[in-house]
């Protein structure tokens, strides 16, 4: 397998690195793109740089939900047919948009952009908790529904919301957790398989 | 003679960290071969079979294949997933000190039975949730700082050598490597001064007596005490250790509910 040497031209190798920075990408496949890149049709590349460009002018924070969009409020929150009365809790952007994905859900949302961990020391302080406190201020938002990840981080985030939401009258509520669809009982892990028998309902 | 392609270890899953697509590197300490990342394929995707038994603070049986940067997960059995420590936000800030800890004291790869048998034992003992969960923090964490030759001393002054009376309140620098006489805690720079219950408390753990500590702690506050010793695990280890500001956030929690 071919590796570029120290003999790699500066430029390919500065685009080598700034690609290498990005989540998900090794060094291998930050060879693998950069040379993708010098050898597609030139407009391709440009059009990849002018994307990248613009996504950081022209995206904004919605002050509302702190979701990423082109608007401030986005189109969520300025939507008349979106229940203000429920609000969706999620760790990133991207879990807004799987949500969406499914059609099911009516109300907003609010972005914290991370989760607590107790183990890396993420505190309240680098989340968006204080705008989520500020919007239950005037109390439009009845239920706030955790969807933070089920894992340690996620469910550290929605213990720790429960705590902080409970003087002030709001009802929280959790994603039921339990089996994925596709699952193995006999897989299953004991905290999952527990979850789930405590999130069980009448056979209908 | 070739290693063989795939091996065996007991572990706990330290922390974790996503990587690729739906891949996740998790640091894990292993009962034989120290502390090592390992990386577990697809481990993010919904219906990952894996993913619950390799959560941060699982005791798990692996089975795992040499691979170029990462070893890979091949099986993974959890032993032990401690629900009730992950259901207690309280607990999961004493557990995750610990294991703050743990990562900025051990070196890569090295054999590290001792540490790993007493973080079994702590998170067992938090699990246990009996109570006395900070001093059977503070217990692991002074324990653990002996073990990799940080040790507390809690017997005479680290600065002049004069035996400290039994029943004399200590004073710790973290710079200095533990207790400071009077005389010498005037130049010994930041020092943390333990009442007459902590300093019951402190000296049991820095003798190693489980029981006596256990009795003691009944009665004192132990934030100090507590504090002491992971101020002189960050200065010996050099490393600041981040999980004390959730622990910080999480007490503060505790205050504005009560209030
Ligand atoms: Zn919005
Ligand atoms: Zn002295």
């Amino acid at each position: 397998m071919a590796e570029i040497e120290t003999r790699s031209p500066s430029a390919i190798q500065n685009l080598v690195d700034q690609l290498n920075r990005l989540p998900g990408i090794g060094p291998k496949s930050a060879q693998r793109l950069a040379y993708f890149l010098m050898r597609c049709p030139r407009e391709h590349a440009e059009e990849l740089a002018r994307a990248i460009v613009d996504v950081r002018a022209r995206v904004v924070t919605c002050a509302v939900c702190q979701n990423v969009s082109d608007r401030d409020p986005c189109p969520i929150c300025a939507s008349p047919q979106r229940d203000p009365s429920l609000v969706c809790v999620v760790e990133d952007p991207l879990d807004v948009a799987a949500i969406e994905r499914a059609h099911v859900f009516k109300g907003r949302y609010h972005v914290l952009h991370g989760a607590l961990s107790p183990l890396d020391g993420v505190g309240p302080e680098q989340l968006r908790i204080r705008e989520l406190l500020a919007r239950l201020r005037d109390g439009e938002v009845r239920e706030v529904i955790m969807a933070t990840n089920p894992t340690l981080e996620g469910d550290a985030t929605a213990m720790y919301l429960e705590r902080l939401l409970q003087p002030l009258g709001v009802t929280a509520t959790r994603l039921a957790r339990g089996l994925p669809a596709g699952a193995d009982l006999e897989y299953a892990d004991e905290v999952t398989l527990a979850r789930a028998l405590e999130g069980r309902r009448p056979a209908s | 003679m070739d290693t063989p392609r795939v091996y065996r270890c007991e572990a706990l899953v330290l922390r974790h960290r996503d990587s690729g697509e739906t891949d996740r590197v998790l640091r894990v300490l292993s009962d034989r071969y120290g502390m090592f990342d390992v990386v577990a394929r697809g481990l993010r995707r919904a219906a990952s079979r894996r993913a619950g038994h390799l959560e941060p603070l699982t005791r798990v049986d692996l089975l795992l294949a040499h691979g170029r940067t990462y070893d890979v997960v091949t099986q993974a059995q959890a032993r032990a997933v401690y629900r009730s420590l992950r259901e207690s936000l309280e607990l999961l800030a004493l557990a995750g000190q610990a294991v703050d800890l743990v990562c900025a004291l051990l070196p890569e790869r090295q054999e590290s039975a001792g540490v790993y048998r007493r973080l079994v034992w702590l998170l067992e003992q938090l699990d246990a949730a009996s109570g006395g969960g900070r001093v059977a923090l503070l217990f692991f964490v002074v324990g653990v700082l002996r073990e990799v030759g940080f040790g507390i001393e809690a017997g005479r002054c680290v600065r002049c050598g004069r035996d400290l009376a039994a029943d004399q309140d200590l004073v710790l620098s973290a710079a200095a490597g533990g207790a400071v006489c009077r005389v010498c805690a005037h130049d010994a720079g930041a020092v943390r001064m333990l009442d007459a219950d902590a300093t019951a408390v402190l000296r049991a753990v820095a003798r190693g007596d489980w029981p006596a500590a256990r009795r003691t702690a009944a009665e004192a506050d132990l934030r100090t005490p507590l504090a002491a010793a992971l101020d002189h695990a960050q200065y010996h280890s050099d490393q600041v250790l981040y999980a004390r500001g959730f622990a910080a956030a999480v007490e503060r929690l505790g205050e504005r509910v009560v209030s």
